[in-house]
This record gives structure tokens, sequence and C-alpha cells, in this order.
């Protein structure tokens, strides 16, 4: 059973110029890592906002769980079913690293939200107890990158939606961090969907959707290989 | 819980622009303070002023009135012939409503055979005067410390009554024996209570020629309570009546019209007096309203333009927060508690600051204040003495005095108006920006800082 459904699901911006979004249908499973291609203007990043509850679709339905999006409190759905990791990241950045990470758990009422486990998962995705009680603005944007991983994850959402997800990291990051999203998804049995240009972090995931003028559609993954 | 620390954090995160808002709350603070104080001390005052003394009322013939409502003949007194205001009118006006108390002392002479008494002489039926009064402290002579009660004590009884210790010596008299009292052909007992040492016939000289009269010569007064004088007979009464409220003047002059006053007297309040005591504090009153007026509008606009300055840097903070998943109610909820922090530090200094402060504020206004109304007193327009608060001041009830100093302390309900009005006003300033920033999804703040 999916976990994510798109019915119909369409978007214009108010004022803007036609539907950014057209009559999107899409199923998203948990256990499987999604990835989702498209050219500057797609619609991904609104896609994006959409499934993450941070708008509604002017037409169409979301299903989470079955339910529509529209029923729930979007806030309790963004703090405990689903993790973004930003393209440019939307980490508080005049606290801690640390801190970004208990807050999040703060939010979404983990039990045991302590330094801890926050450090554990920061660890996990590469940063160190040094780098943990720094400033946020102090680390690189591949660090930013990594803290934003970890914020996504220290609720353990059932959903991980990620836009852009290497675009800071350098080779080697790039490979560790898609292995996590990839054992997310497999040993976790999380739902991973990641929006990206780059065809080697398409080339991971189970399934590629292509959107191409407000249209998602399943893409052959022999196309990756051109 | 994690909010409160969340708030603690934020407050050390955004050092610069807290201790900026702290400071203009601070200065608010401060200054608010320091005016409720001084109000709620001369407010203290004016009520203490106007509880203890009332506003004195003053009877007084118009004449012009008089001639007009044609009073005048050829044979009355000065010409007129007024109906004086009596005894038992002024017995019956005592009993307003409107009056807080009636200070009354009546005279009546009379005899008591067989009583020696000072600068005596038989050519007199009457040789003492029977002084009444309904307060013991009435009598100016033992404010000004001329006569004082050396044995027993004041009229507590019908028939009770005092003599001078001069009366007491010729005769032998002490605490608990009696005088017959005679007047007319009426008979009275009275019981000495108490014997008073009498100095107000001290460096008194007498021409060589005047008539020797026991009369003229105040040792001789017996004094009683003005229920017994009454019951004996009042020849002369002096009244002075003292309204609750000085507002309800017009309303005193209607009742006693009605009493049987005539239309040509005036009723007037001891209003020189009144504005000699009270005016300086209520001029203090007037600028420290002012003042506080003045800040809170000044301060409550700078804190919004700072609170909404603040607000805008915030508001890339406000969408993290809400794509995290913290509800509306959550973001404002922690924001409040932040301002709320820093405004109960602010309280802290604030308070404990002004209440130091405020004492030689308010003494310095005080002063200039008495200084105007003395300067006014040179030009004819009223007469201002100065004296402490405290015991004197109760003393001299019938003079007109003014405050010499202002007694300045944080009470209870002053700490809590300011507290209130400091919260108030930083809460509000500081919401006002953040609530119209919640109206956006946090999806269109993010993307506007993109």
């Amino acid at each position: 059973m999916s976990i994510l459904e798109l019915k119909n699901v369409s978007y214009a911006y108010k004022g803007g110029d036609g539907k950014v979004l057209n009559g999107v249908n899409a199923s998203f499973e948990k256990g499987i890592m999604y990835a989702v291609m498209g050219k500057s203007g797609a619609g991904k990043s609104t896609l994006l906002s959409l499934i993450s509850g941070l708008d509604l679709p002017t037409e169409g339905e979301i299903l989470f769980d079955g339910t529509d999006l529209k029923t729930v409190s979007r806030d309790a759905y963004r703090a405990k079913s689903i993790g973004v990791i930003f393209q440019s990241f939307n980490l508080l950045t005049n606290a801690t690293v640390i801190d970004n990470i208990i807050l999040s758990m703060n939010i979404s009422g983990v039990k045991g939200g302590n330094k801890e486990a926050a450090y554990a998962l920061l660890e996990k995705v590469g940063i160190d107890k040094s780098k943990a009680n720094r400033k946020v603005l102090k680390l690189s944007g591949g660090e930013q990158q990594r803290v934003g991983i970890a914020r996504a994850l220290s609720h353990a959402p059932d959903i991980i939606i990620a836009d852009e997800p290497s675009g800071n990291l350098d080779g080697s990051t790039e490979d560790s961090v898609m292995q996590l999203f990839k054992d997310l998804a497999v040993k976790d049995n999380k739902c991973v969907i990641i929006v990206t240009h780059s065809k080697n972090v398409a080339a991971c995931a189970d399934e590629v959707l292509s959107i191409n003028n407000g249209v998602l559609s399943p893409m052959k993954r022999s196309k990756l290989l051109k | 819980m994690y909010l409160l620390k969340n708030s603690l954090k934020n407050i050390g995160r955004n050092a610069g622009r807290n201790l900026l808002i702290g400071i203009i709350l601070f200065v608010i603070i401060g200054a608010t303070a320091v005016a409720i104080l001084i109000n709620t001390a001369t407010k203290a005052i004016i009520d203490d002023y106007r509880t203890r003394f009332g506003s004195e009322v003053t009877l007084s013939l118009d004449y012009g009135k008089a001639i007009d409502g044609g009073a005048y003949t050829d044979t009355g007194e000065n010409g007129l012939a007024v109906t004086d205001i009596t005894p038992a009118m002024q017995l019956e006006f005592a009993k307003s409503p409107y009056l807080k108390e009636t200070r009354m002392t009546s005279s009546t002479m009379a005899n008591v055979p067989g009583l020696k008494v000072m600068e005596d002489s038989n050519d007199n039926i009457y040789r003492v005067w029977l002084n009444g009064s309904n307060t013991p402290t009435i009598s100016a002579d033992f404010i000004n410390g001329k006569r004082k009660i050396i044995d027993g004590d004041i009229y507590k009884n019908e028939n009770d009554c005092l003599i001078s210790k001069q009366i007491a010596d010729k005769n032998e008299l002490k605490i608990g024996d009696t005088l017959l009292l005679k007047r007319g052909s009426s008979e009275y007992t009275l019981t000495i209570c108490g014997i008073f040492e009498d100095h107000t016939m001290d460096g008194v000289t007498r021409h060589p020629l005047e008539a020797v009269n026991p009369l003229n010569n105040s040792n001789n007064e017996i004094l009683t309570a003005m229920e017994t004088a009454e019951k004996i007979g009042v020849e002369s009464l002096a009244a002075t009546y003292y309204l609750k409220d000085p507002s309800t003047l017009d309303k005193f002059k209607a009742d006693l019209l009605n009493k049987g006053l005539p239309g040509y007297y005036n009723v007037k309040t001891d209003e020189a007096g009144y504005k000699a005591v009270v005016g300086p504090m209520e001029n203090m009153q007037g600028i420290t309203n002012t003042f506080m007026i003045v800040v809170l509008a000044v301060g409550a606009v700078i804190l919004l333009l700072v609170s909404a300055m603040a607000a805008r840097e915030r508001k890339y903070e406000i969408g993290v927060l809400r794509a995290m998943g913290m509800s509306k109610g959550k973001v404002v909820t922690g924001f409040a508690v932040e301002m709320l922090l820093i405004t109960v530090v602010c309280l802290g200094i604030g308070l404990g600051l002004s209440a130091l402060i405020a004492q030689p504020i308010g003494n310095s206004l005080l002063q200039s204040q008495i200084e105007l109304a003395q300067e006014a007193a040179k030009n004819g327009l009223v007469t201002v003495t100065t004296i402490d608060t405290g015991a004197l001041a109760a003393a001299a009830a019938s003079t007109v005095t003014a405050l010499s100093e202002i007694k300045i302390a944080l009470s209870g309900m002053a700490a809590l108006e300011i507290s209130l009005v400091a919260i108030g006003l930083a809460i509000a300033s500081s919401l006002i920006g953040i609530i119209r920033i919640m109206r956006y999804e946090p999806m269109r703040i993010l993307s506007e800082r993109g």
C-alpha cells in the first residue's frame, strides 16, 4: 500500500501564468527510493513543498496513509511524518548544530530527544562532536547540508524528501549520503523521495520520475545513461 | 518546557538585538515607574488631606446681597437689620449630611457660688465662663502649649468639667470634686475630671483704671463638653464646618438655606488654604501624568518600530520553525516567553532603580511647586507656610499649610501597576510584528529568503 498518493494534483501561484503542476498522479511506497528529475522551473520545488505539507494544492488531493492532507494538521504532519532536506538547508543559523537537531526532536515530541541521540545522529552523517557545538553559520555548505539531513532524520519520519541533497557535497561524501538514503529506504523501510538534477544520484534510486511542464511521469532508467 | 529553554537560548543568540530592546524597555519602565510612584504618593497625600481635614466652610454676611435684599434700615447694626445666625441654627446646620465634622465652641456666663476666682469682683453676677467644645483639641491654647492637662483627663461623661490649676489651688479642689453652677435660677452640678495648667494670662497687664472683672481672666474658664454646655445654655457659639468632599459645597449651601440660613450669607470653602496644601501635589500629579503618557506613547512607538524590525529579521527563523512543524501558537508563545523574560529582567532593574531615584525627583518637583506657590503668595494670591508631614500636621489642622517633603515608597499595588504596564506593552508591541508574519505560509517565507 502506498504511504503517499497524489491524485490529480494541480497548483498555480496566485497571479502566476498558468499551472505549475497540472493533474499530477503518483503514488509512493515505503521501502523504495524515488528520484524526481526535471529542468529548472519544471515544478520540482513546488511538488516538494506540496508533498512536505508546506503548501496545499489548488486542485486535487494529496493522501498520506490514505488521509487527505487538507483534513489533518499539517503542522503535525511536518513535525512527525515527514523529514525535509532543503536545498538551501533552512537551518537556524545562529543556533548551534546540536540545538538544531534537539529542537527538531522537541517539536516532533520524540521521546528521548536528548543530546546523546542527537550526537549519534550527527555522527551518522559525518559531523563529529566538536562541530556539533559550533554555530551552523561556522560550517561549510557541505556540513550544513549534512546537518539538514540529520535534522530530517531526527524524528524518524516515514517519508524523507530531499531537494538536491548532494548539491553541496564532494564526491566521497555524496556516495556515503546516497548510501545512507538507500539504507533508510531498504533497511529502515522509509519512503525516500529525492529531487535532483544529478543523473548519478538518480541512478541510485529504485524508481525515477520525470517532471515536465507540470506533469509527472515515470522515466526509463536507460535515459539516465545518456 | 522546551519552549522556555529555547527562548532562554534565543536571548543569548540574539544578544545585540535583545540588549537594544532591553534598554528601551528599561527606560520606559524606569520612567513610568518613577511617574507612577510619585503619582501614587501624591494621590495618597491628597486623599489623606481630604480625609483628615475635609474642606473648611465659612459663613459670612454679604453686605451687598443684604442691602439688595432689603435688609437696610436706619436703626440696624451697621445700618443693616439682618437675621443673625443663632446657636440653634448653627447646631441644626451641623446635622447636614454633607459634613465630615463640625468643630464647635460655645461660651456661657455663669456663677459658682462660693468659688474663689481670679481677679474677683463683687459687682459681677456672673464670675466664670462655661466654655463648651465638641473636640478636646479644638482649643488652640492646648495645641500651642499655653494650656496643658496636668491632672485627670479630658471630659468623657456628661457634666464632667476641667478647671485651671489656678482655680484648683485657690479653692483646694481636686479630681472628683463637684461645682454647683448657677445660671439664672437654674443649678447644675459639674464634676471636676481634669485640671489644666493655664498660661493664657501670662504677661497680661491691666491698666490701673480698668475695672476688675473676673470674666476678663481666662483662668476662670470652666471647660466642658458641648452636650453639657448645650444643656446648661449656650449664649454664643462658634462653629466651623468641614465638608466630606469639597465638590459638595453647592449642595451643602442648599441644605443650609433649607434649614433657615438667610440668602444674604456667603457659604464658602477655604479654597485658598486647600489649594495651598493640595495644589502643589495636584500640580505634581499633572506633571507626572503628562510625563508618563509621553514616555509611554513615545516608548511604545519606538518599541513597536524596533520590534517590527526584529520581527522582519526573524522572519526566516519563523519560516524554519514552521517548516519543522512548530505550530503558529507555539511560535508566538516562544517569542512571547522570550520577550517576557527580557521584560522581567528590565522590570527588576527598572523598579529597583526607580524606587531609588523617585524620592529625589519627587522632592525636587515638590520644591519647585512650593516655590511657585510661594511666588503666588507674594503676589497676594494665597498664604503658604510649610511644615513637615507627621504629628505636627494633625496638630496644625486649622492652619493653612503645605507639605515640604513627600514620602515615596514602592507599594505592592504600584509594583503591580508598573509590571502590568511593562508586560502589556512589551508583549503587545513584540507580538504585533510576529503575528503579521505568521499570516504567511512557511514556504513563502523561506522562498522569499531564497
